[in-house]
């Protein structure tokens, strides 16, 4: 469903994505992590159609990014990790709008929001009468991840989809989205929150500094690496395994410098 | 299943929609906890009834007969500049929005769509105001200055270029900031540009009608140069059509509004349409580039601050703190330049026309208005200290050990002292030394001077006073804050009278040193009473 061949993208000097090349199937679960700037967001941005690779070739859902781009974006369900919404406008038509662009018509668009609404835990009159910026945290993630899903697309990509969502609400996402995998939709789930990655993803793929780094089963990498957790590999492959010994030494300092209260 | 063509429409109807409600919404409705969406139509009628009347104000201002080529300028004029600021507006919030990569550029749609649909959205938004503007002095045009029923559709037609020539300056503009200065720093040139407008709107409102009543104005018309301004090129379009008597000027006055409306409408909309999907994506991104810093790593705001000169003056940490925060907001954050420097430059301008006056020897009216004119910029300025859209930010006052806000706000005080005040202070200053006949005259600064610096204290007393705490400032605070405005204006012309009485009896040497004294008191009553609030909580 999604294949990238030695995609690159590079921004003056630095190169954010280095050759990446990738083949994920239908009906899998990507856990796509890696440290900040590792090229994470760019390569979700190059997948989605908002960011010109450089070089390289992305086919998703059959359809080549380079020559036919409109398709891909029709095929693809984003949540950015910004979770930018127009502000000024109510839930609904934030929704409405978003149903336009992908020529679904205002009645079967809001037969289907009235379904994600019920959902999500929303009511009507909330996405009526006010304001997204009148929104908590957590509602406007409802809003976005809504407004990935309304077009029922192929693929998926989430980029820290569970920020601001309650306890409740992110099992019944992370619920969601694994039934949406078994019904063949293919989703690539980025994030910070290793545990919830080890737990929801069939696949994890570790990039740094634009290169991937590791690819494979969560259990098999532990497996492979002495039965170490997936932060463990982790921290040991982004050149962060000294972070313990340094951050208690760095405790230390707070006992030498005394109580300034 | 829909077909491609439903699609598109589908698509073009929804993007029209949705930058139309922004268009009208802007960024205040999102901070106004009572706006509704279903009393958005009110709210629209209501804001064009206030724009027909600020055009029914304008013709007020005007006054007196003018003949027509005079006339359709003038409105011309005043249309470019209240369409310039339109357009300012309409680009910075819809046009080069910073965040809509992330909601747009992953759906379906080409960025030559959105790019169509928002200018449609702008062009048509722009002409129903500009015809609201427009509406009395059509009237007045038809049955009085141009005195015929050619003037309705020429008005009406060269109203239409005028929005369209404005839009697409603008957003040339902008591309011309985005490319020369890169998006580091577009917004701070776009900023700039939007401040620049208004100014200009606030000096012309102020000085074009006096212009116009000054005598001799008629014969602007004849030199050559007047020809070439583009409020003249749209008013020799209408005056074309209403004389029906071509002259050369006429012609080359018409022949440059088409001329240079249709060349900047196809660089703005066609020929940069394909950069602009590139320009949006840049806007969304963080800016990467290092900034400028001085020795030791410090930016200039630190380097003031720290500076021989200032250091002695911000002992205090916590004033520091609020000095530096202040300084950054007045120089950086968009918003909070916006409505700063507009507001009070259209007070310092103001006592322009008495400086005018004062040219032929009598200086009088401005020494009694200057103290009302500080008085209210001091005031203003505290007032503006409260609001700023980074406002999430204060609330790390709230949770470090202050117990009171007063600090942090002389702190802030004296950076807005710095910035705005003195400056204009200065300016007054030079000016009045250009026109009085002796320098002592400037001794009559003073009342002006410690009376701003009073008026100044005015919001701070107010509960829940946090330097840049709260959102941008509703409808209802904006007008309770012209309200309450009023009050150092009057404060300030008795002040002004009660100060030239003693000038001019010659007893000012005595009466200084009891204004110093009521001043100094009165400011510690009023820091005593800053000192006495608490810090707010939410």
């Amino acid at each position: 469903m999604i294949t990238l061949r030695e995609l690159t993208k590079v921004f003056g000097q630095q190169v954010a994505v280095g050759g990446l090349s990738l083949e994920i199937p239908a009906g899998q679960i990507v856990g796509f992590l890696g440290p900040n700037g590792a090229g994470k967001s760019t390569t979700l941005k190059m997948i989605t159609g908002m960011l010109k690779p450089t070089s390289g070739t992305a086919i998703i859902a059959g359809h080549d990014l380079a020559t036919d781009p409109m398709a891909v974006k029709r095929s693809v369900g984003f949540v950015p990790e910004s979770g930018a919404l127009y502000e000024s406008l109510s839930g609904l038509e934030y929704l409405r709008m978003v149903a336009s662009l992908y020529g679904i018509a205002a009645e079967q668009a809001d037969a289907r929001i009235a379904e994600f609404i019920q959902f999500f835990d929303l009511t009507w009159d909330l996405l009526t009468e006010k304001l997204l910026a009148a929104y908590s945290k957590g509602m406007r993630r409802k809003i976005v991840i809504i407004s990935a899903l309304l077009h029922n697309p192929p693929v998926l990509l989430f980029d820290e989809p569970l920020d601001g969502l309650d306890v409740n609400a992110a099992m019944g996402f992370k619920t969601l989205i694994q039934t949406l995998a078994k019904q063949g939709r293919t989703i690539v789930y980025s994030s910070h929150i290793l545990d919830v990655v080890e737990k929801v993803c069939d696949r994890v793929v570790i990039i740094n500094q634009g290169k991937l780094v590791l690819d494979g089963a969560p259990a098999a990498v532990s497996a492979a690496n002495g039965g170490r957790s997936l932060e463990e590999i982790f921290t040991t492959l982004t050149g962060g395994d000294q972070l313990r010994e340094k951050a208690e030494n760095f405790a230390r300092t707070f006992t030498d410098h005394g109580d300034r209260r | 299943m829909a077909t491609d063509a439903e699609r598109t429409a589908i698509q073009r109807a929804g993007l029209v929609e949705l930058f139309d409600k922004l268009f009208h919404r802007g960024r205040l409705a999102q901070r106004d906890a009572k706006f509704k969406p279903s009393l958005e139509r009110r709210r629209r009628f209501w804001s064009r009834v206030a724009v027909c009347f600020f055009g029914l104000v304008m013709l007020g201002v005007a006054g007196g007969d003018m003949p027509p080529l005079v006339f359709a300028t003038f409105l011309h004029a005043y249309t470019l500049l209240i369409l310039g600021l339109g357009a300012v507006h309409a680009c910075g919030n819809l046009l080069f929005s910073e965040h809509e990569s992330d909601i747009l550029l992953h759906r379906p749609v080409t960025s030559r769509v959105i790019l169509q649909t928002k200018v449609q959205v702008i062009l048509r938004n722009l002409y129903s105001n500009a015809v609201a503007f427009n509406f009395v002095a059509i009237l007045l045009g038809v049955f009085r200055a141009a005195g015929s029923w050619r003037f309705l559709p020429a008005h009406l037609f060269s109203v239409g270029l005028n929005v369209l020539f404005s839009t697409a300056v603008v957003v040339l503009a902008y591309h011309a900031c985005l490319r020369v200065f890169g998006r580091e720093r577009v917004n701070t040139y776009t900023t700039a540009m939007q401040v620049l407008v208004a100014l200009f709107l606030i000096l012309g409102a102020q000085l074009v009608p006096r212009m116009l009543q000054h005598e001799g104005l008629g014969e602007w018309t004849n030199h050559p140069w007047f020809t070439y301004l583009p409020p003249a090129w749209f008013g020799s379009l209408d005056t074309l059509f209403i004389t029906l008597q071509p002259t050369r000027e006429l012609w080359i006055g018409a022949g440059l509004a088409v001329g240079a409306t249709l060349l900047a409408a196809w660089l703005a909309f066609v020929r940069l349409a394909d950069g602009y999907e590139e320009v949006v994506l840049a806007l969304g991104e963080q800016p990467t580039e290092r900034v400028k810093v001085g020795p030791g790593g410090r930016r200039w705001i630190e380097r003031l601050a720290g500076s021989g000169l200032l250091r002695p003056w911000l002992r205090d940490p916590v004033q520091r703190v609020g000095f530096l925060v202040t300084l950054a907001q007045f120089t950086r954050v968009r918003g909070v330049k916006v409505r700063l420097y507009p507001r009070i430059m259209q007070f310092a301008v103001y006592p322009l026309m008495f400086l005018i006056t004062g040219i032929s020897g009598d200086l009088t009216p401005l020494f009694i208005f200057l103290p009302g004119i500080f008085g209210l910029i001091g005031y203003t300025v505290s007032e503006a200290m409260l609001y700023s859209e980074e406002f999430a930010g204060a609330d790390l006052f709230r949770f470090t050990p202050l117990r009171s806000p007063g600090q942090l706000f002389y702190g802030a005080y004296k950076a807005a002292f710095l910035l705005t005040i003195l400056p204009i202070l200065l300016f007054w200053g030079a000016a009045i030394a250009c026109v009085a006949d002796q320098l002592a005259q400037l001794w009559q600064l003073v009342p002006a001077l410690l009376f701003g610096l009073l008026c100044g204290l005015i919001p701070p007393m107010t509960k829940g006073y946090l330097i840049f705490s709260q959102t941008e400032p509703t409808g209802a605070a904006i007008g309770k804050g012209c309200l309450i405005q009023i009050l150092p204006m009057l404060a300030g012309l008795a002040l002004g009278g009660v100060s030239y009485l003693f000038w001019h009896l010659g007893w000012y040497a005595y009466y200084l040193p009891v204004l110093l004294a009521v001043f100094v008191f009165t400011r510690y009553l009023f820091r005593k009473a800053i000192e006495e609030q608490e810090l707010a909580v939410e």
